[in-house]
Formats: structure tokens, C-alpha cells, sequence
């Protein structure tokens, strides 16, 4: 071997040596933290789908939510009952049961198209122009509207119109619940993205094999009771249906601080806060 | 001539091998690059949950202050869009050019950028590494030439400007708008409702303050306390790559926990403060942003619940971070340390950290109420009758976490000034009382 070649081997050797160390300095942690962040995400979601689990496309977008207050038991809707036209109203448990005289005639595909008209009058539905139709969580024989806080839904029973449907396509009753000094208790902050909420409950084991996942949607959930007031948090509301049989569970993970929410909310005494 | 082109093969050997050792130099005094890599995945622990608090959420500004066109300044506060967050997202989207210094060791310049009429100044809390600042605003400011920012002043007249400040040596460097500069909007977004208070910058001690010229009320604020477990706490910082289980001394009131001979984790149950040591066994130090990058990683280890936390001071000297929660702006404190994270790096070998149990959870509502605070000058006055201004080396606002009833679930926070009194924010009315 001559010295020319043995040179020409360590420019050979050494300039490889200086491509990866200069690819260090150009591609930079950030880069690689993303590019890691990314990958992980991509490569839970192929797993998904080799477990057999089917879902439309999801959103990497991280909204902005808020923790909010409202009251707990409000007079409003016994107050302003008596405005109501048409129909019979009791009230029970703060829930307003209304029996119509004149039953509306809804499509059967549209629903809400006569029933969003229907709510505006004052008249008919108090505080209709709080509510907006929820798709996800009406059925055929229930169409139901919820409560609207910094523009996404309340989810839950407090904050909702239903309309039951009888089978030749009328509604003759509706109840409703009313969430009322609704206040934003801190400025908005990001929340996770719908494709983190549901990759996170797919880690956690929440999602069996083979079902399909039918909605992911952002809203607002109950996370703690003080003696009077609720505070709720930016929720991901997820439905799973199991493709064999007809189990449907629905899911809520906490958009904040990712963890699934408890069935009922935590109890805080907060009297000594206000002496 | 002749010569260069018969030894060309030896030149360019020689250029690589010479190339090969700056690398290798660069890469051996940064750590960024190699070591934060490797680190990585051991940092991942089961009980972590999903890093929503990404290095540009917790190395946020915390201030956002507006000066009107008779330079009258008006601290903003209690604005629902969140105005840090909602500048951060326009800011990304700034294409920016021609970077100039205009400034530099003139106090009284600087005093005038950091008072410009009719501009919106976003401030951090301490010196922020320029190269943490392009992290979170998608930029690529020139690190070498500035190396910290401490303000980001945006003119809302004249030419579509950006200012970036340097506390250290009174510097400014100049960035031109090129696009994106969205103006109508910035100025749509503090037109909106929110409250706001009179404040005043002046130069104190060769170091720019924010001073209050009018008493001011402040409201109070309250959460739900949120408490890790000791276990999981111990669990976090003494992790060690084998399986071996700690060593457990109890001794009164502390609880020493020992991982080999290198891990030792100290808890002492009645304050439910814990302070760690893991000896590294060898000594470097960390630069500018990679200090700032390595605590982060550390911080999100701890488990710490980091919904309100923000970077807070740093000391790059002693390879310290001070991290802490934060409330519409204002910094908290308690006299534990209660609800902020103090991490220092590998300095002489030895990566320390302080920390509590303790953190603030869901905020919850209550009755209205505000507490009035005095001018800064008055607080300035009674420190002096005091006997204690010659000490006092800064003054700011923050909330007060009283202290800490383990029974109860509940935080309540209210506001007054605080003094930094020989190396600690201490509430100012506790030095006047203490004399």
C-alpha cells in the first residue's frame, strides 16, 4: 500500500467523522425532540390499527380552554317559568319538565332544523340561544341541545334540552337544566389535541381491540363541587363502540393535564377561603 | 504554486483532521448537542403524564405591560384571551430582518426603549438565553451577539419594529418586521376588556424595576392544593438505571432516602419539603440556553404538577434555576418554597434541587375580594425607616401562599410587595416588623 492511498484513506475516514459531527450542531435538540415527539405519535397510532381499531382522522391542533365556574342550584328557570307559552311546565329538582300543547312536527334526518327555530322564541324554550344541537349525543327518540361556555358544549346533565321524539316523528315534551353566572375563573391556556387525547387513552388500555372510535369531541366537564358553585374543565369526550357487539363507552380525559376523569367530582369545602 | 498542487492529498488531510478537532472541541464544551440527547429516554418515567408545559410554556414572559403615546405605563392583568399566549402565537408568525444594535451601556437610552409611547413590552422575570427565546417565538436571533433577552418591546406606530433588551448591559438590538407584523390586531387585543394598573419603569441600582407610583387593589385568588406522594416523589428523583431498592433512614422529623452512594434524597415531613443531591462525579458546566434546556428536562423529572409554573430566576454563575408558580402575572411565595422548584446542575460535580410536596391545582371561585397595596415609594419609605433598604436589592409584587395547614385542601393567595433581602424574596411588612 503506498503513503498516497493510506492518505487518501483517512480524508476518506476523517471527513465522515466531521459529517456526523457537523449534523449535530445543524440538526440541533429541537429538531430532534419534534421530530422523536412526532414519530411516537405516528407510531402509536399504526399500532392502533394493528389492534383493529378504526378512526376518521385526527385533529393535531391544541385548542385554547378555560376553567370555569358556574352556579350549582340557581331559581332562574322557577323564576322565568311563568313566561312560557303553550305548553306545561313543572319544575323538579331544578330540572324544567315542559309538556307542549301544540306538538312539533321534526324531519326525520334534520331534526334540529325545526327545533332550532323552535328554541330562539322566548316564549317557547327559555334561554334557547344558550344552547346548540348536539349531534353526537341525540338518538332517534332524543335530540338534544346543550348549554354553550366560551363556545363549546357543557357535557353532562346540567346544561341541556331534550326533545323526546315519538315514533311518527313529533315531539310532545322537552326537560331542560340551566347553568346559570357562569364566570372564567383564569385566562385560556393550550389544551391537549384530540389525536393526544385519544393516543393517550389508547396507552392507558382504555381502548380495546378491535372497536371503532366514533367521536372525539372538546367540551366541558364537572371537576369539583364547592357549596355553591361548579368549576369545570376543557374535556376530551371520546365514544368507543366495540365492532362485535353493541357496548359503546364514553371516555373523558381531561384536556389540562391529560388523566381520565372521575365519575363524580371531588368535594371541596372552600368556607375558610371567604371568612 | 507548484508546491500546494503536489501536496494537495496531505493539504486537505490536514483541513479535515483540523476540521475534525473544533467538532470535537465545540461538542466536548457544549453539552446541548450529545449529552441532552442520550439523556432522554431514561428521563421518561411511568408516572409522568403527557408534557403539555413544553421549554416555551414555562420559559414564557410573565408581564405584559403597555405604554400609551403620553408614556404613561399600564401593567395588563386578568385579560381572558391571555395575552402572553395569544402575542406568543403572532409573534411566530413575525418574518424578521435586519438585526441592529441601537443601544448599549447608556441607562438612560435604555430607560427610553423600555418607556417607548404607544408600544406593548412582554417581559420575563429574569435573564431569559436568546436561544430559548427562538424556541418559543420560532425565531433564529444571532445567540453569539446576544446572548439574553429580558424585554421584547413592540411598537404599535411608525415602522413595524421589534426591540429586543438586555438588562445586563443596557443593550438593544433592533429587528425590522418583514411580514406578518399584524398590527390592527395586536392593538384589537389589548383594547379588550381586562383590568389594568398604573406602573412606572425606572432604573434603581443600575437595574431596571417596575415601580407602582398609586396604591392599587389587587383581587385574591384561591386553589386547590395539589400534593404529590412522597413515594412517587422519591421514586422520580432516585431512579437509577438498575433496579435497586434505596436505603431508608428515619431521624425524627427527616427521612433520608439513598440510592448507592451517589442519590440521596432528603424529606423532612414537617415542613413536606424535600431537598435531593445525585453526585455526578464529574464537573462541567452548562452555557446559555443548554443550562436552561438541561433544567427543564430536570423539572419535568420531579413530577411536579407545572400547570402554573414559570421560569423565575436564574443564576447561571452557580448553574441555578429558580422555577415558580405564578398567577395572572405575578409571582408566589412561600416561606417553604411551597409551589416552586429551585434545580441547580452539575456544577462541582454535584446536581442539587429543592422542592415541596406542594402545588397549586384547579383554581376555584370565591366571594370577590381586594386587598389595597401602597405606592412602591411608600414601601421604599418604611424599609428605610426600617433600617433594612441597604439590603434590599429588589421589589416586586406577589401573592402570598400562607402557610400550609396539611389538613386542608384549599390555597388562598393575597397579594403585597416583596423585598429581596439577602438572597430571598421576603414579604416586605416582615422586615418592617422585624427590626
Amino acid at each position: 500500500m503506498n503513503f498516497k492511498r493510506i492518505q487518501w484513506i483517512f480524508v476518506i475516514a476523517f471527513a465522515i467523522f466531521d459529517i456526523v459531527l457537523a449534523s449535530y450542531f445543524l440538526i440541533g435538540t429541537h429538531f430532534t425532540a419534534m421530530v422523536k415527539q412526532q414519530g411516537q405519535q405516528q407510531l402509536i397510532l399504526k399500532e392502533m390499527h394493528n389492534d383493529e381499531i378504526s378512526f376518521a382522522e385526527l385533529s393535531t391542533k391544541q385548542p385554547m380552554g378555560y376553567y370555569i365556574s358556574a352556579n350549582r342550584a340557581n331559581s332562574q328557570l322557577t323564576n322565568a317559568a311563568a313566561k312560557l307559552d303553550d305548553q306545561t311546565v313543572r319544575l323538579s329538582n331544578g330540572t324544567l319538565i315542559s309538556e307542549l300543547n301544540t306538538p312539533i312536527k321534526v324531519s326525520m334526518l334534520n331534526p334540529e332544523r325545526q327545533l332550532n327555530d323552535y328554541i330562539k322564541n322566548s316564549r317557547h324554550v327559555l334561554y334557547g340561544s344558550h344552547y346548540v344541537y348536539n349531534k353526537a349525543l341525540s338518538s332517534s327518540s332524543t335530540i338534544v341541545y346543550t348549554q354553550m361556555m366560551e363556545g363549546r358544549s357543557v357535557f353532562g346533565g346540567e346544561g341541556q334540552l331534550r326533545f323526546k321524539v315519538s315514533r311518527n316523528h313529533k315531539v310532545y315534551a322537552y326537560t331542560q337544566t340551566y347553568l346559570n353566572n357562569i364566570q372564567v375563573l383564569r385566562p385560556r391556556s393550550v389544551t391537549i389535541s384530540q389525536q393526544e387525547a385519544v393516543t393517550w387513552l389508547y396507552k392507558h388500555n382504555y381502548i380495546p381491540n378491535n372497536s371503532k372510535i366514533r367521536w372525539a369531541k372538546l367540551g366541558y366537564t364537572k371537576t369539583l363541587l364547592t357549596k355553591d358553585q361548579t368549576v369545570y374543565v376543557p374535556t376530551w369526550y371520546v365514544e368507543i363502540k366495540t365492532k362485535n357487539s353493541d357496548d359503546v363507552q364514553r371516555l373523558r380525559v381531561n384536556a389540562f393535564n391529560s388523566t381520565l376523569m372521575r365519575n363524580t367530582p371531588e368535594e371541596i369545602d372552600t368556607t375558610q377561603l371567604n371568612q | 504554486m507548484a508546491k500546494i498542487k503536489e501536496n494537495w492529498l496531505s493539504i486537505l488531510l490536514a483541513v479535515v483532521v483540523i476540521l475534525s478537532m473544533i467538532f470535537s472541541a465545540l461538542l466536548w464544551t457544549n453539552s446541548l448537542g450529545y449529552e441532552w440527547i442520550a439523556n432522554n429516554d431514561s428521563e421518561k418515567g411511568a408516572s409522568q403524564q403527557t408534557a403539555l408545559q413544553s421549554v416555551g410554556d414555562i420559559y414564557l414572559p410573565t408581564q405584559v405591560i403597555l405604554t400609551n403615546s403620553d408614556e404613561s405605563q399600564k401593567l395588563l392583568y386578568g385579560q381572558k384571551k391571555n395575552l402572553v399566549l395569544t402575542l406568543r402565537k403572532e409573534m411566530q408568525k413575525w418574518q424578521l430582518a435586519g438585526f441592529r444594535r441601537v443601544a448599549r451601556n447608556d441607562s438612560s437610552a435604555y430607560l427610553n426603549y423600555l418607556r417607548n409611547d404607544d408600544s406593548i413590552m412582554l417581559s420575563y422575570p429574569d435573564a431569559m438565553a436568546t436561544g430559548i427565546f427562538n424556541q418559543t417565538f420560532s425565531k433564529s436571533i444571532d445567540t453569539q451577539k446576544m446572548s439574553h433577552i429580558n424585554h421584547i418591546v413592540i411598537p404599535l406606530k411608525g415602522r413595524d419594529v421589534v426591540y429586543l433588551l438586555d438588562d445586563d448591559d443596557f443593550t438593544v438590538y433592533r429587528l425590522n418586521i418583514t411580514q406578518n407584523a399584524n398590527r390592527s390586531k395586536l392593538k384589537k387585543l389589548i383594547q379588550n376588556s381586562g383590568q389594568r394598573i398604573d406602573v412606572d419603569h425606572k432604573i434603581v441600582d443600575n437595574q431596571p424595576t417596575v415601580t407602582y407610583p398609586h396604591a392599587i387593589k389587587l383581587p385574591v385568588f384561591a386553589y386547590r392544593l395539589s400534593t404529590q406522594n412522597i413515594d412517587n416523589l422519591t421514586q422520580n428523583l432516585l431512579r437509577s438505571t438498575n433496579s435497586s431498592a434505596f436505603t431508608v433512614k428515619k431521624k425524627g422529623n427527616d427521612t433520608t432516602y439513598m440510592d448507592g452512594a451517589s442519590k440521596r434524597l432528603d424529606y423532612h415531613r414537617d415542613t413536606h419539603t424535600v431537598s435531593f443531591n445525585n453526585y455526578l462525579g464529574k464537573d462541567s458546566t452548562y452555557q446559555g440556553a443548554s443550562l436552561y434546556r438541561h433544567l427543564y428536562k430536570r423539572l419535568t423529572a420531579t413530577g411536579t404538577n407545572l400547570d402554573w409554573m414559570r421560569f423565575d430566576s436564574v443564576n447561571e454563575k452557580k448553574q441555578t434555576i429558580v422555577f415558580r408558580s405564578y398567577v395572572e402575572g405575578f409571582p408566589i411565595f412561600n416561606e417553604h418554597g411551597y409551589g416552586a422548584v429551585k434545580l441547580q446542575a452539575n456544577a462541582d460535580g454535584v446536581e442539587r434541587g429543592q422542592l415541596s410536596l406542594f402545588g397549586l391545582g384547579i383554581p376555584l371561585p370565591i366571594k370577590e375580594s381586594r386587598v389595597k397595596l401602597p405606592p412602591s415609594s411608600v414601601v421604599y419609605n418604611e424599609l428605610r425607616q426600617a433600617g433594612k433598604d441597604k439590603d434590599v436589592t429588589g421589589l416586586r409584587i406577589g401573592y402570598r401562599w400562607d402557610d400550609q395547614n396539611a389538613d386542608s385542601k384549599v390555597v388562598k393567595l393575597e397579594p403585597t410587595y416583596y423585598a429581596y433581602y439577602h438572597g430571598k424574596w421576603v414579604a416586605y411588612q416582615t422586615l418592617i416588623d422585624d427590626k
